[in-house]
């Protein structure tokens, strides 16, 4: 890639205060959360020092003004996925909220017993775990795609399981893999599922593409998003959850008590219009306007070159990668339709000990079941280590990953 | 940072540990796992007379659970099975001398977990 389409790395990190904090941490741990530029962290301090009331009935201007700058983050974070309706957006308090919204709101409402869900092999457990809940509670049936031998989803392989496809109600998969860092082909899923008159819903979550890729719903063609803002810049407590407006029209809410409500009466209730009926209780305020200030950073620097960022630094990632002798590398080799997640591992070392020397050097990264415990199954390790890359990483900071592995290998005598 | 986690003596640990197997013909078999990060130690051992002749343990791991069964075992091989009760947490951790976080904590007291759940 020329380098003037590269994204002056230098620039952006100093941005970063985390970085004046620990000039030498090599963070790549991005997929867990990212860390936060100076106009986040101001936007954050600046609501508390300017605006800090509770939103929404105050009458006094302070109030007036607290509920303005919360709700203009609504609409701008619709017009960072391409929604037309800011209120389609709903704040959560991250990816599980948003998630276990979908599955109390809309799921246990309009499924019922023998219903099929679609999931994946692939899935992180915020997309498992409420699915077997509700499997318990109301007896529906869980499907989940079998990953293709380079890490990619075999869904075509729905329409040979033998099951009434009539029965599948929703197919819930990940955009992007937090583990192999695989990009699902959402759009031509929907329109696999169209094709063969599947009538069903398509719930994306985009926990892990929304902060790397360029994102529109109309593109996805999907009927629910999820994603968190602390892996895009943003604080820690905040998700959304974005829904067609007929969906959110028919859906419960999952949270029930204050601002939700209409008019409540000793023995009935009646809700508020949404997206007030899915956000119960005073809402994490300042981080919802922190949020707004993350949205216009990544705006700012153009979310197609913070996807060629990542693609200049898998491509580097995925070379320099594979030179190491013995790494063995969970996820798609060719450097196409992934972006940069590395899980990967040596024979006989255990993760945690990978991490660990790296660590010595200053070098984050995370090692376990990144709670994708099924994947972990299917690809028959119980643990991998996992360097993930964000903006602010260059590939200096890769080229340190690969000699802080050489070091593993010569410590761990392999 | 952590320098001395990765010593040259728990490194030898790891690489040839010692009492590292299976006695196929033991007195007791625990097995403990760690679900946090998939270690997992299998300890058999055989009991005579009151104290413990042979043990033996093996599963898979990290260098600290590793380096921490292969010293457990061969300290407490051969005493009476008395002792081994009085040998606690803390004597574990002093043996092993390893400097750890919380997290690793888990890993190196993997062995000592399953050596108690044999003593029950
Ligand atoms: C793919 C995916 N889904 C869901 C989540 C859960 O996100 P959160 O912890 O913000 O709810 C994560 C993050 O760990 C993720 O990577």
């Amino acid at each position: 890639m020329k380098r003037d389409k590269f994204m002056k790395v230098s620039l952006v990190k100093s941005d970063f205060p985390i970085f004046d904090e620990y000039p030498n941490l090599v963070y790549l741990d991005n997929a867990a959360t990212s860390q936060k530029p100076h106009t986040v962290i101001d936007a954050v301090k600046q609501f508390y020092v300017k605006y800090n009331a509770n939103i929404h009935r105050g009458i006094y201007k302070l109030s007036e003004n607290a509920t303005q700058k919360y709700e203009n983050v609504r609409s701008k974070v619709a017009g960072f996925i391409g929604c037309d309706d800011p209120k389609e957006i709903i704040f959560t308090k991250n990816t599980n909220e948003a998630i276990n919204l979908i599955v109390y709101g809309w799921a246990r409402v309009n499924l019922k017993k023998g219903d099929i869900v679609v999931l994946s092999e692939m899935e992180h457990h915020a997309n498992i775990v409420p699915w077997i809940r509700l499997k318990q509670e109301l007896g529906i049936n869980l499907y989940f795609v079998p990953l293709t031998s380079d890490y990619g989803l075999d869904y075509k392989k729905i329409l040979a399981q033998g099951f009434d496809l009539s029965k599948i109600k929703l197919v819930s998969i990940a955009h992007v893999s937090n583990v192999l860092g695989t990009i699902n082909p959402v759009s031509e899923i929907v329109k696999f599922l169209k094709e063969n008159k599947l009538s069903v819903k398509v719930c994306i979550d985009a926990a892990q593409s929304v902060p790397h890729l360029p994102i529109d719903i109309r593109d996805l063609d999907c009927d629910f998003l999820t994603f968190s803002a602390h892996k895009m810049l943003g604080p820690s407590g905040v998700g959304v959850l974005w829904a067609r407006l007929k969906l959110l029209e028919s859906m419960e809410p999952f949270l029930a008590g204050s601002h939700m409500i209409l008019k409540v009466f000793r023995d009935n209730v009646i809700f508020a219009d949404f997206p007030d009926k899915f956000e119960a209780g005073t809402a994490n305020l300042e981080g919802v306007v922190g949020f707004g200030a993350a949205i216009d950073y990544l705006n700012k620097l153009g979310m197609q070159n913070v996807f060629e960022h990542d693609q200049t630094l898998m491509k580097y990632g995925l070379q320099e990668l594979s030179g190491i002798d013995g790494l063995k590398l969970f996820g798609l080799k060719e450097a196409k339709n992934r972006i940069a997640i590395f899980s990967f591992g040596f024979e006989g070392i255990h993760p945690h000990d990978i991490a660990q020397i790296l660590d010595e050097d200053n070098i984050a990264i995370r090692s376990g079941h990144h709670c994708a415990q099924p994947l972990m199954d299917s690809i028959k390790q119980s643990a991998t280590a996992r360097a993930s890359c964000y903006i602010y990483n260059s590939k200096e900071d890769l080229d340190k990953l690969v000699m802080g592995l050489k070091k593993v290998k010569q410590t761990l005598g392999i | 940072m952590n320098k001395t986690l990765y010593r040259e003596i728990i490194l030898e640990h790891f690489r040839n540990p010692l009492n590292f197997g299976e006695i196929l013909d033991a007195d007791f078999i625990v097995d403990e796992d760690n679900p946090l990060c998939g270690d997992s130690v299998h300890l058999t051992g055989k009991v005579n007379k009151g104290k413990l002749t042979d043990i033996k343990f093996k599963g898979e791991g990290c260098v600290i659970s590793r380096a921490a069964g292969s010293i457990m075992t061969e300290y407490i091989k051969n005493k009476t099975i008395k002792e081994i009760r009085n040998f606690n947490q803390k004597d574990f951790l002093s043996l092993i001398e390893i400097p750890l976080t919380v997290t690793r904590l888990k890993c190196a007291l993997l062995p000592f977990s399953a050596l108690q759940k044999a003593l029950k």
